[in-house]
């Protein structure tokens, strides 16, 4: 018997999957055809799997509709127990009879052999349409052996686990939920946060598509455990494919009273209701986002009142991102230990990272925390030389440079570089690109997203991403540059939400990481020789407040506070900004050769 | 506000513009579809938009008076987000992906192409009402990019010939290609 | 109210200092010790909205905006640091980035909340770009709107919900939001009741009062014209507050002598058209109550009609009210009608030569002014209204002091109010004064003693009460703030609630918060104009509209009788269903 999955994920579609299979059924008249999602690997779309009696599965991978035929006939000739046709076949899987010899193992390819799919084990085998399929893999266990938990038992599991939210706060999730069991308000509601609107960010998407029932059990179980009968799925509207497997997925597993009342026979009842997004990234911030489901415009509210206080209605809410709460079955049919031994300490268990940009195995992946950067160059099949920068978390995280590529990811180490998680979504920058360009698409986001509720955030993003354009284009003057980085970080430090407190990362991560790339394109100092200025610190002016230390953008001025500071002029690249910033005046610029004293006019202070 | 009932010349467009009554009956037989949920004004609006096209007064004004929400709150709902317009647009839609991955694949100079061969600039709908071109914040094929959607259907890859083709291949549909 | 004091006192730490403090939010508990911290879109009568972000502070070194942080024991705050001078000079730069730097020509010039702080903070910025563009809706004839100048800090929309209204909201988002009506609709085609809250409330020159002092000077310097200037029950409690005086300052004699200064030929007290409001009210509550005692279909209870945002509120979101509305026309309404006949014709001025302008503390009543019902012989009865606030600017034009005014007495043929006619500018005061005068017409013959009604003052949104007037039991309600209206209106509809007569203010706080009083008004500043209006009718000689001689005078000789036909032709109106939208393709 053949048997051929094909798979049918967004990417794959748009990659004329859905010709492929449509060409098999085609082609193979009595052959088993079904469906499959997303294995991750986008690169190598469409995909297609498959399986021939005893012998293990086969994985064909750019397949195209003219494919299709030679696709039947490697199945047919494996029928009568010949081998033909090797060089088609992309790799193996570790199941049934060996075939053929000289092809890889999936799990060995460079792809994927270092990543550890917990989460996404499922994607691309399972038929995401078919709950019967999701059971025989094991689904629903986990939900069984919830209900026959106490709730406090599940949420000191997930607490013991230390699994954190995985939309980007890396906030623990079993503190979030202990918050609301807390609370004396009888209705409580859960919303699983299906927002992914990061560019450069899909593998949420990827794991609903693939694997949606995996997404529902671990929504019935936090519901279970949190005491909610009313639950919300809130989703991209963009995310077509995503909505309609979900609202299967719902209707089937309501069908097997699996969802709905008395499930299982016991006293929990559960809804889940699916809520679309239209087109605003800020409604994945939690106050905007149950504006929107309250009917209103997505403008978030200050935090505190927090959602587990008061959300939804009024009433404690927990909301968590889609992959934190796929992550529960496993937790819970494993135990928190268990998840405890992937990842390191303060970031245990495994995070989906998505690939993009200049790389050629773009996909998503799933890896333990604690990978380093260089680990997931490899995977993505970066060339070291086309290695100059990393977008990590999307417009709202930081640019890394080559200097990380060490860095373990996890939230603590990506912090300590000025950029952050964010949900996951790691955009590789080549050598041909401009790291100011990536910044300007990135403002230009930002611009477009923001709510407009609060100053900093409204007129700042706004100003800042002129600034960015004037630079780019070769405008950009040196007070621009200061303007830049003390307006950024008001926007950082006043703003209403997250998406205006991290608006200017990619401002502030560039500055420090890709501080050259600003110096080329600011006209004043092209033509200025370096040695012919320098910097001094007048002794008797300098109070030692740190100011200039703090801001250096070579870090090239050391000092203890309240004592005279020193420039290293040898690192110093003579910006000028300690100068201007400088609350006593104690910094000149000094003209070598002809020993003067310039003054530096220091605007915007009366 | 009340929608002129213009016929289309051409033999193939049978379906007139509703009157103005039918808009009516429809949006409220939407709101109705929606009345066991609570504060349904997002999964109405969506529903409308993906009815009529764009977003009328009359419905906004419907929906305030069956909900008892005020108009402004429809009204701000209805500018705030991106996918609900209150202009009907273009029989063919455009939309290119902007998201850090297709712009550092060069979407810019995709949407220049099409720019050119569709004669609009981004953002607007031709004179004609049959092309609309506009950018949407990422599609998540971050993986494929640039990503362009026709008529909601996603192609991936795109680089600026593969956009002209795509437009191309619509103008044909349309009867405008020499 | 967020500055009010929650219960429970803490101990905080400001600026190195220990400090106890019972109240909710930590800005008002730093102004309590004395600091003042920059603050723009915070006002003592909304909840905070936390968008300007010009009030932050450090606290257990985190910056915060204090106008949302709740006060917690033991917290540790700087006021003054580094980074929080940095950010709001920022802030304060990105504002005026995007606002016409105009201030010498500016409506608001050296009245303008924006342009005190930016005084302190910061004038100049050095972030030029693009500019928000939405331009001007003078459609309105209360208010003017210039969006160019708006700062989004969302007052007025707090302030159109409290007004029931909830006709503005953000619009768009981003760089380019802005706080309009919806459908891109002017302000003339809307749901809009003149009240003008938003106007009070504005920080900026956004939304001012219309600007009808032109066309009072072409009045006052046209020498066929006899101008005459009434001036309304909250108007003398209030105006001194324009020139240094403390709110609650009486200021009526002072105002008529500034007045006359300014042009006017004579000036005239309102209060005593609340007077026959009063007396033609209580007529028709009466003929109402002993109708339905006859068994008669009657529209019972009866609603106040002399505030015209509510009858406008009324038009447009309950229309099935309006039998319910009493038809007697608002005091000012009256006192020109009487002007423009009974004063006319005893000072032997021809009626058409007489312009009557009316100093409110209203917007509304500019919009009342032109209503097609209202006219008499033609032509509008009110010629044009004044809000506090122009007027203040008038007499300053004149180059007069108002403290230092000598006190004048009003015109001498239609005067003096009584007590009742002047607390009308107190929410509560029409329902008081009403009743008065309806326990006098049920009783008969014999002057009752005066009621001090306690239980319908005060400030709260809404107040009920059971009165025995002229021997027959009645339940009363009073409420003020359109939303509050609106929540009476739904309980007397399901009939949860029953009341013969209620009495309805648009603005909180009735006319003493009204749209056109001056700028700052707050809840605190509001009580105070209001005792001012209590103690006025206490110290008054005539207390009851039907004892004042001159109502008695001018009904003798001219009206014949509360609800007469001459009354009914010249003191009464009607009113119509109106649209809340008026859209065209």
């Amino acid at each position: 018997m053949i048997s051929i999955r094909v798979g049918l994920g967004s990417c794959g579609i748009s990659s004329g999957a859905l010709e492929v299979y449509n060409g098999l059924k085609k082609a193979g008249q009595d052959i088993s055809l079904s469906k499959a999602g997303c294995m991750g690997a986008c690169f190598l779309e469409p995909l297609a799997e498959m399986k021939v009696d005893n012998f293990e599965t086969l994985i064909f991978a750019n397949v195209s509709q003219d494919d299709c035929r030679r696709i039947i006939e490697i199945g047919k000739s494996l029928e009568k127990k010949k081998e033909r046709g090797a060089q088609l076949v992309y790799a193996k899987r570790r199941d049934g009879e060996l075939v053929f010899k000289n092809v890889k193992y999936i799990d060995d390819t460079e792809f994927f052999n270092e990543q550890v799919k917990n989460v996404s084990a499922k994607c691309g085998i399972v038929d995401p349409e078919s709950i019967e399929d999701y059971k025989r893999n094991g689904g629903f266990s986990a939900l069984k052996k919830a209900l026959a938990m106490k709730p406090e038992e599940i949420v000191s599991e997930v607490k013991k686990s230390g699994l954190r939210g995985r939309g980007g706060s890396g906030f623990p999730t079993g503190v979030k939920w202990e918050a609301v069991l807390s609370s004396p308000e009888k209705e409580h509601y859960l919303i699983c946060n299906f927002d992914e609107g990061d560019p450069g960010a899909f593998m949420n998407r990827a794991l609903v598509e693939s694997d949606p029932f995996e997404v529902i059990e671990g929504i019935e179980i936090a519901a279970y455990a949190l005491g909610v009968s009313q639950a919300f799925i809130y989703t991209r509207s963009e995310y077509t494919l995503a909505v309609e497997r979900l609202k299967n997925a719902i209707a089937e597993t309501e069908k097997s009273n699996l969802l709905g009342e008395n499930i299982l026979g016991t006293d929990f009842s559960l809804k889940i209701s699916l809520r679309l997004g239209a087109g605003a990234f800020v409604c994945g911030e939690e106050t905007a986002l149950i504006s929107s489901i309250e009917g209103r415009s997505g403008r978030p509210f200050p935090k505190p009142p927090y959602p587990a206080e008061k959300g939804l209605w009024g009433m404690p809410t927990v909301i968590n991102n889609v992959e934190t709460l796929a992550n529960i079955p496993a937790i819970i049919l494993n135990g928190a230990d268990w998840f405890r031994g992937f990842g390191t300490g303060p970031s245990p268990g495994t995070k989906m990272f998505s690939l993009s940009g200049d790389v050629k195995n773009s996909g998503y992946i799933e890896l333990p925390f604690g990978s380093t950067l260089s680990q997931v160059a490899g995977i993505a099949g970066l060339k070291k030389d086309n290695f100059k920068a990393v977008q990590l978390g999307g417009p709202s995280g930081g640019l890394v440079s080559k200097a990380h590529v060490k860095m373990p990811l996890d939230y603590e180490s990506i912090e300590g570089a000025e950029a952050i998680v964010g949900s996951g979504g790691i955009v590789f920058i080549g050598k041909k690109r401009a790291v100011i360009d990536v910044v300007r698409y990135g403002l230009r986001f930002i611009v477009s997203e923001s709510c407009g509720r609060c100053v900093p955030c409204r007129e700042g993003t706004m100003r800042i991403y002129e600034i960015i354009e004037r630079i780019a284009a070769g405008n950009g003057t040196s007070d621009d540059l200061l303007n830049l980085y003390v307006l950024s970080n008001t926007i950082k430090s006043t703003s209403l939400c997250g998406l205006g407190e991290t608006a200017p990362n990619l401002v502030l991560s560039s500055i420090r990481n890709f501080f050259e790339e600003y110096e080329e394109r600011i006209p004043l100092w092209k033509g200025k020789a370096p040695n012919l200025i320098s910097f001094q610190i007048d002794a008797a002016k300098c109070n030692g407040c740190h100011l200039c230390a703090t801001i250096c953008p070579k870090k090239a001025i050391s000092g203890k506070r309240l004592e005279t500071h020193e420039i290293n002029q040898d690192m110093c690249i003579r910006c000028g900004l300690c100068a201007k910033e400088c609350p006593f005046s104690a910094i000149e610029e000094h003209l070598a050769e002809k020993d003067q004293k310039l003054k530096i006019e220091r605007k915007g202070k009366e | 506000m009340l929608m002129s009932g213009k016929a289309d010349a051409k033999k193939e467009e049978t379906a007139k513009s509703p009157s103005s009554y039918e808009i009516e009956e429809s949006v409220l037989s939407i709101i109705d579809s929606h009345s066991e949920e609570k504060s349904p004004l997002l999964p109405i609006l969506q529903d409308v938009q993906k009815a009529f096209g764009f977003i009328s007064p009359q419905a906004m004004l419907e929906m305030s008076e069956t909900l008892d929400i005020p108009l402004s709150q429809v009204y701000s709902a209805v500018t705030f987000y991106n996918e609900f317009r209150t202009k009907k647009r273009g029989k063919h839609l455009f939309r290119v992906c902007i998201g850090t991955a297709c712009c550092i694949k060069k979407a810019d100079a995709v949407i220049l192409e099409l720019e050119k061969e569709l004669g609009i600039q981004c953002g607007q709908t031709d004179g004609k009402g049959l092309f609309t071109l506009e950018t949407v914040n990422c599609f998540g094929a971050c993986g494929l990019g640039p990503i362009v959607e026709v008529d909601g259907r996603i192609f991936s890859l795109v680089e600026p010939k593969k956009a002209k083709a795509l437009a191309e291949e619509v103008k044909k549909k349309e009867g405008l290609q020499k | 109210m967020p500055d009010e004091e929650k219960s429970g006192i803490v101990q905080i730490e400001i600026n190195g200092r220990k400090h106890e403090t019972a109240q909710k939010y930590l800005l008002y508990a730093l102004e309590e010790a004395g600091y003042v911290i920059p603050k723009l879109c915070s006002h003592p009568d909304f909840e905070p909205f936390a968008n300007c972000r010009l009030c932050v502070v450090d606290v257990n070194g985190e910056i915060k905006t204090s106008c949302n942080t709740e006060v917690r024991q033991g917290m540790v705050v700087k006021t003054e640091t580094e980074n929080i001078t940095e950010a709001r000079r920022h802030n304060m730069e990105l504002i005026l980035s995007n606002h016409p730097l105009d201030c010498d020509y500016c409506y608001r010039n050296m009245r303008c909340e924006l342009q005190a702080l930016a005084e302190k903070i910061t004038k100049a910025t050095r972030y030029a770009g693009a500019e928000r563009k939405i331009g001007k809706d003078e459609s309105s004839s209360a208010i003017t709107r210039d969006m160019d100048k708006c700062i989004l800090c969302g007052r007025c929309i707090a302030a159109c919900e409290r007004a029931g209204v909830c006709l503005l909201d953000y619009t768009k988002r981003g760089f380019n939001t802005a706080i309009m009506p919806p459908l891109g609709l002017k302000i003339s085609d809307t749901s809009c009741i003149s009240c003008g809250q938003c106007s009070l409330f504005c920080p900026a020159a956004a939304i001012t009062e219309r600007d009808d002092r032109a066309d009072v000077y072409s009045f006052i310097n046209d020498k066929e014209k006899f101008v005459i200037a009434q001036v309304a029950p909250s108007v003398r409690a209030s105006i001194g507050e324009e020139f240094g005086l403390a709110p609650g300052s009486i200021a009526t004699g002072r105002l008529a002598a500034c007045l006359k200064e300014v042009g006017f030929d004579a000036v005239c007290d309102t209060s005593v058209g609340a007077d026959f409001t009063i007396m033609e009210e209580a007529a028709e509550l009466v003929r109402r109550i002993k109708e339905r005692e006859e068994g008669k279909e009657v529209a019972l209870p009866m609603f106040t009609s002399c505030c015209p945002a509510w009858v406008s509120f009324a038009e447009e979101f309950y229309p099935e009210l309006i039998p319910n509305l009493s038809t007697t026309k608002s005091p000012h309404e009256i006192m020109a009608v009487l002007l423009k006949t009974y004063y006319s014709e005893k000072k032997g001025i021809p009626s058409d030569s007489i312009a009557v302008i009316s100093i409110m503390p209203c917007t509304a009543k500019k919009a009342e002014a032109k209503r097609v019902e209202l006219k008499i012989m033609g032509t509008p009865a009110v010629d044009a209204v004044l809000t506090v606030r122009e007027t203040a600017r008038m007499i300053r034009e004149a180059g007069i002091d108002l403290k230092r005014a000598k006190e004048e007495n009003f015109d001498d043929l239609i005067r003096d109010a009584s007590g009742a006619g002047q607390i009308f500018g107190a929410t509560g005061g029409v329902m008081e004064a009403v009743l008065r005068t309806a326990d006098f017409m049920l009783s008969g013959a014999g002057s009752s003693c005066c009621l001090e009604l306690r239980e319908v003052r005060g400030m709260s949104g809404i107040k009920e009460a059971e009165y025995s007037i002229g021997g027959k039991k009645l339940r009363v309600a009073v409420a003020n703030g359109n939303a509050n209206a609106k929540i009476l209106i739904d309980r007397i509809k399901s009939g949860e609630e029953s009341f013969d007569f209620v009495e309805i203010m648009a603005c909180p706080g009735g006319c003493s918060g009204g749209g056109g009083q001056p700028i700052p008004s707050n809840r605190k500043i509001i009580g105070e104009r209001i005792k001012a209006l209590y103690l006025i009718d206490s110290d008054a000689p005539v207390r009851m509209s039907h004892e004042n001689p001159i109502v008695k005078q001018i009904y003798s000789e001219f009206l014949e009788s509360p609800g007469s036909g001459t009354a009914e032709k010249l003191l009464h109106t009607y009113y119509v269903k109106k649209k809340k939208f008026s859209i065209t393709d």
